[in-house]
């Protein structure tokens, strides 16, 4: 077992509920998050799944460094993301990257693509023609025509505005990349394309991704390891295999339950043609 | 026909100015705003007499009297003469305050909303100028500063604040909570440039709309205050003032106070349908529909 990049120990989160009146009576914390370990190996994918509101996407933004966890610490690569300031935190953060839900809205509408997808280049002082070049270059990885650059985000489909989020998010050459539902915005016969592109760009560039779901069929197809979550915490554990063969927490049976009848395996080439045929009647 | 042909030989990439003269709302405001701005700047030129050249003999004479296209007022100055040099002061003290106070109010409002601590003080602050009514607020400013066009200016400035930075706050706040904004952030943006240079382009556009549809209220307060001895001092030419003026001799004669109303009503429409146009190309969704 090889040193993880990724580390979180005991991170917790709370939100305040309610305005609490006048004397703050009213007032009720909402824990987000409570109390997660996690590791996750380099060049790995560690798949979170639970329903909306379970904290998926707080503990996520957490790692990134979004929002700063109320207790526990992330440590990246050995060093503990908190205990690092300036330029060195700097130099850290561009490490770790994310991919929004929703597409279009993750982009500036005003600016175009190539205007977007050169912002965190010209935030670390490459400018000019070098970031045109390198632009053209991650548009092409992400199979996008660099013609394209000139457009705005509401000219193109869906699909591609999250392959435009995607050469964003890489343009700084992360290790680490938070995928947070990148798919689920999408048309399930865009899904598939955008899934297979982050993995190739996985397997080429060696990236470490944390993917965060609520649709459990996805995650076997990207993920090595799996955490399930319900109400803040981590009810269960495991490689992926583990998970869908043998699911031990009552909660992952009913998530299993939802998405096919318990026993019978995943199986990959079926759900695509299942899924691509109900999109084409 | 070379007009048309140079149109449909434009890039597809719209520039502003091709965006705003193939809006027809928009070009006609333009064309009205540019027929008043040159007025203002060849007063000297073009107006048949000077503002306040009277023929006592010719008071009150209707449009058309000799010599007197847009007839006479009540001290027997030339109407349309008065119009022309006071478009000056009228455009003045219509558009400068609207155009300082957007300038002022968009720091501000961006960056109330971006700091919640600093912006909750910034807009109890504003609520307290809230709380006078507009022109009582107009009045008390310009009479501390004492009169002169200039302060009225400065008053007018001080009253719309709160007005303007409501606006580029509640914009600023509703783009704020966009996801681009957060994507902004991972990588690694400077709080400067998500403000400065990635928001504002997105928040302007509220801010120039509602500047476009209080040019009008502006030129009224600022008659207003020039009535009450606030602002331009009479003989001074302002059209808000003429309004005044001709109010005492409305059924007499009609057409001293009716003229330069109208040219007032048409300043306000104009720089609404051209404020419209302004934000219809700032925004390429909507630009986008103009058929690029």
């Amino acid at each position: 077992m090889s040193t993880p990049l990724l580390q979180a120990r005991g991170l917790q989160k709370s939100f305040a509920t309610g305005d609490g009146g006048l004397f703050g009576q009213g007032r009720h914390r909402h824990m987000a998050v409570d109390g997660i370990d996690l590791a996750i190996e380099p060049g790995t994918t560690l798949g979170c799944v639970g329903e909306s509101g379970s904290g998926k996407s707080t503990l996520g933004r957490m790692l990134v460094g979004l929002i700063e966890p109320d207790e526990g610490s992330v440590t990246f690569d050995g060093q503990d993301v908190a205990k690092v300031a300036g330029k060195e935190r700097a130099a850290l953060r561009r490490n770790m990257q994310v991919v929004f839900q929703d597409p279009l809205l993750s982009l500036n509408p005003r600016r175009t693509i190539g205007q977007n997808i050169q912002r965190p280049l010209r935030n670390y002082g490459v400018g000019g023609s070098e970031a045109e070049d390198r632009m053209a270059r991650l548009m092409k990885m992400c199979g996008l025509d660099p013609a394209q650059a000139a457009r705005y985000p509401h000219e193109i489909s869906g699909g591609q505005c999250q392959r435009v989020a995607i050469a964003r998010a890489l343009a700084l050459e992360p290790r680490f990349v938070f995928l947070d539902e990148p798919v689920s915005a999408l048309d399930v016969s865009v899904q598939a394309q955008i899934l297979n592109l982050l993995l190739d760009l996985q397997a080429e560039l060696g990236l470490t991704y944390f993917f965060v779901t609520h649709d459990l069929k996805l995650i076997e197809f990207m993920s090595q390891q799996v955490i399930v979550m319900l109400k803040g915490s981590v009810v269960e554990r495991g490689t992926s295999a583990e998970i869908w063969q043998s699911p031990k927490h009552a909660y992952t049976q009913n998530l299993l339950r939802s998405v096919l009848r318990l026993g019978s395996t995943p199986d990959w080439a079926r759900f695509a043609a299942s899924e691509t045929s109900s999109v084409i009647p | 026909m070379t007009q048309s042909t140079t149109l449909t030989l434009r890039p597809a990439r719209f520039g502003m100015l091709s965006a705003i003269t193939s809006d027809k709302g928009a070009f006609f405001g333009l064309i009205v705003l540019g027929i008043f701005v040159f007025a203002a700047i060849f007063a000297p030129l073009i107006a048949p007499f000077g503002p306040n050249e009277a023929d006592p003999m010719l008071r009150l004479g209707a449009p058309g009297t000799a010599g007197h296209w847009l007839g006479l007022d009540h001290q027997g100055r030339d109407i349309l003469s008065r119009l022309i040099w006071g478009s000056r002061l009228t455009l003045a003290t219509g558009i400068i305050p609207v155009a300082v106070g957007a300038l002022i109010a968009l720091p501000i409002g961006l960056l109330a909303a971006w700091y919640d601590r600093a912006g909750g003080w910034i807009l109890r602050g504003m609520d307290v100028l809230f709380a006078f009514p507009m022109a009582l607020l107009a009045i008390m400013v310009a009479a501390f500063l004492g009169s002169g066009v200039g302060n009225m200016m400065i008053s007018l400035v001080i009253v719309l604040l709160p007005y303007n930075v409501r606006v580029v706050y509640q914009a600023a706040v509703e783009q704020k909570s966009l996801p681009y904004v957060e994507a902004l952030r991972v990588v690694g943006t400077p709080v400067r440039t998500i403000l400065f240079v990635e928001l504002l382009p997105n928040v302007a556009s509220a801010a120039i709309v509602y500047a476009t549809t209080i040019v009008g209220s502006m030129v009224i307060t600022a008659a207003g205050l020039s009535f009450l001895g606030l602002g331009v001092q009479p003989p001074g030419a302002e059209w808000g003032i003429m309004v005044a003026e001709g109010r005492s001799v409305i059924f007499i004669a009609p057409h001293v106070a009716a003229i330069p109303g109208l040219c007032l009503s048409l300043l306000v429409i104009a720089c609404s349908l051209l404020g419209d146009g302004v934000r219809d190309a700032l925004d390429p969704r909507i630009r986008a529909s103009f058929g690029a």
